[in-house]
């Protein structure tokens, strides 16, 4: 029942932030893993409770298949099933099919079409099997889903028979009469009025199948995901995801993994009608088509491997703080009329850092320490899910005094995509300064180092340092 | 009476509502938006009595703002009180230990909380 305060202020700092979500590793964040962690760098953010997906760096090949016959072959180098690309272009069954089709895509060919051939793929034998298919149980939901996919495309005409979808959307046998007719026109845009998940009047059959196969498909998935979270097949992590929020329909940016869009449009497709319904989280669809990588594969470089790294749980980026962020701190600053400075001791003497800089203070906790660190490098803590990095300010500044006292807080800042810690013995209070009372000019020696010290705060009779975060950032991914 | 009483809260509703019923007492109020706040105050206004703190604020929260309250000299023996909806034991111990004198939980009565701060000055 009694909790230490070094307990209770480390499990607060282990609890997510609400409104997380999955991001990647910053640029800061990537140097300080490949400066001082290296090799171990997956295994160090474990230890400290963060769990990181290692992307794939190049599109593996697909496992060898049983026989030559079980094996579909694409006619011509591109691959685009009829009515793909109809759909909407965010729709999760468009990414499930096109992460599909490329895996096919990518499969060996034993015969290529010529070039200038209709884009559809043609299986040799009545039995398809896509690549690493096989590998998934038989008796899984997703391996009936996917033959039943493979095998709407088989059923499906070549694409130019298809009419397009959109205002003039119809059945083919009604493409004869279709055109000008009102009745028709107005039964369309009626249908085309409701909502996005729902298949259109115009689809030809086998589209609407490889709607339905696509949507059962990611059902299926989602199910197979559950399954998978409980220890079925053991190649995929389980992915802890929050619920996020419905967010408006938007272009997906390329930085963002296929991953988070897909949650992206699972928390809009909650919204969908009621016959629809909703999706468990963590889709690993995309992950179905993809076979696991050859024993001969060249291993990825130290560098690379660091480089593709992604957190499994990130952090809400505060929009002010990272437009503060990125700008440089002096100039900022500079520009104020009036300052607020955080003031704290090392030592019997004060030093202050602006409060822009700062995230919060928090009650010091022991950190992972890092092998073959410097000494002012204290370690790495999990805060909310981001790596954070500690430093011990006064190693930093070379300051020789006695500890005043043992107990230590942590000054918690973010400078360019990189959180960090620096570690301070306590916090004094926070000054309200005018421009004139800084000088930024720092001619005389302070007897510190004055590298990291960006100007001197004039407080009543004395001086007091202001520490510049930015330099302090550069000093521990550049030394 | 004239107490010099600091309130810190991030929600602004809780500050006014505390500070209204301790002017009402005839105590002088200052209020402070989190721990950061708070620790301005204790250094930019007149000297402060007492401290009602609550524990889940931004920037700098209530249990660091009191062990940091305590390691300043001039309010190492400040009468602390805390005010806060979260009333698990574990939190109250931590309170208690960091140097809280007294605990409340919300939603607390208002004649309970001038009953406990009379009988915080009445320590002193």
């Amino acid at each position: 029942m009694n909790k230490s305060p070094e307990e209770y202020f480390r499990e607060q700092s282990l609890v997510p932030s609400p409104t997380e979500k999955s991001g990647s590793f910053s640029e800061a964040e990537l140097a300080f893993m490949r400066k001082y962690m290296g090799l171990d760098a997956t295994e160090m953010l474990h230890r400290i409770g963060i769990e990181t997906l290692q992307e794939e760096a190049a599109p593996s090949p697909p496992a060898p298949l049983k026989t030559e016959e079980e094996t579909f072959t694409p006619k011509s180098g591109k691959i685009v099933p009829p009515g793909l690309e109809q759909l909407a272009p965010t729709t999760e069954a468009r990414q499930v099919m096109t992460k599909f089709v490329e895996s096919l895509q990518s499969s060996p060919s034993p015969q290529t079409g010529p070039a200038g051939e209709e884009d559809v793929f043609v299986p040799k034998s009545g039995k398809i099997v896509p690549p690493g298919l096989e590998q998934l149980a038989p008796t899984t939901e997703a391996r009936q889903v996917m033959t039943k996919f493979v095998e709407a495309l088989q059923a499906s005409p070549a694409p130019s028979s298809l009419p397009p979808i959109g205002e003039e959307a119809a059945e083919p046998e009604l493409q004869a009469e279709r055109p000008g007719t009102p009745p028709e026109r107005e039964k369309d845009a009626q249908l085309q009025s409701e909502a996005a998940e729902e298949t259109e009047p115009g689809l030809s059959k086998a589209a609407q199948a490889l709607v339905e196969a696509a949507s059962a498909l990611t059902e299926a998935a989602s199910a197979w995901a559950g399954a998978a979270e409980k220890g079925a097949p053991p190649r995929l992590p389980a992915e802890e995801i929050p619920p996020a929020p419905p967010v408006a329909p938007e272009p997906a940016p390329p930085s963002i993994p296929p991953a988070e869009r897909i949650r992206k449009e699972e928390a809009k497709a909650a919204e969908a009608p009621p016959e629809k319904p909703a999706p468990a989280p963590a889709p690993v669809s995309p992950r179905l088509a993809a076979p696991p990588p050859p024993a001969s594969a060249p291993l990825p470089s130290e560098a690379d491997r660091i480089s593709s790294l992604r957190p499994l749980t990130g952090q809400e980026e505060d929009l002010h703080a990272e437009m503060s962020e990125d700008r440089d701190l002096e100039s900022i600053m500079r520009a104020e009329a009036e300052l607020q400075m955080v003031g704290f001791y090392l030592g019997a003497q004060e030093f202050t850092v602006p409060i822009i800089a700062v995230q919060e203070v928090i009650r010091y906790q022991e950190p992972a320490k890092l092998p073959a660190s410097p000494e002012f490098v204290a370690g790495v803590i999990n805060l909310r899910g981001k790596m954070t990095p500690l430093v011990y300010l006064r190693d930093m500044l070379e300051i020789r005094q006695e500890r005043k006292t043992d107990d230590r807080f942590i000054i918690v800042c973010r400078r360019r995509g990189l959180q960090f810690g620096l570690i301070i013995e306590r916090v004094h209070t926070m000054y309200r300064v005018p421009q004139k009372d800084i000088d930024w000019g720092i001619e005389a020696h302070l007897g510190i180092n004055v590298d990291l010290i960006s100007g001197l705060l004039k407080l009543d009779d004395s001086l007091v340092a202001i520490v510049s975060v930015d330099r302090v950032v550069d000093y521990v991914l550049e030394k | 009476m004239n107490e010099h009483i600091l309130i810190v809260d991030d929600s602004r509703t809780v500050r006014n509502l505390v500070a209204f019923i301790m002017k009402k007492e005839g105590y002088k109020v200052t209020m402070a938006e989190d721990g950061l706040d708070g620790l301005e105050k204790l250094f930019s206004a007149d000297k402060i009595d007492l401290i009602i703190s609550d524990v889940n604020m931004p920037r700098m929260d209530g249990f660091t703002f009191i062990k940091n309250v305590r390691e300043q000299e001039a309010y190492k023996d400040v009468p602390i009180m805390v005010l806060s909806t979260e009333g698990r034991p574990s939190d109250i111990s931590t309170g208690m230990q960091l140097g809280a004198n007294l605990y409340m939980v919300k939603p607390a009565q208002p004649e309970k909380m001038v009953k406990n701060i009379k009988m915080l000055f009445g320590e002193k």
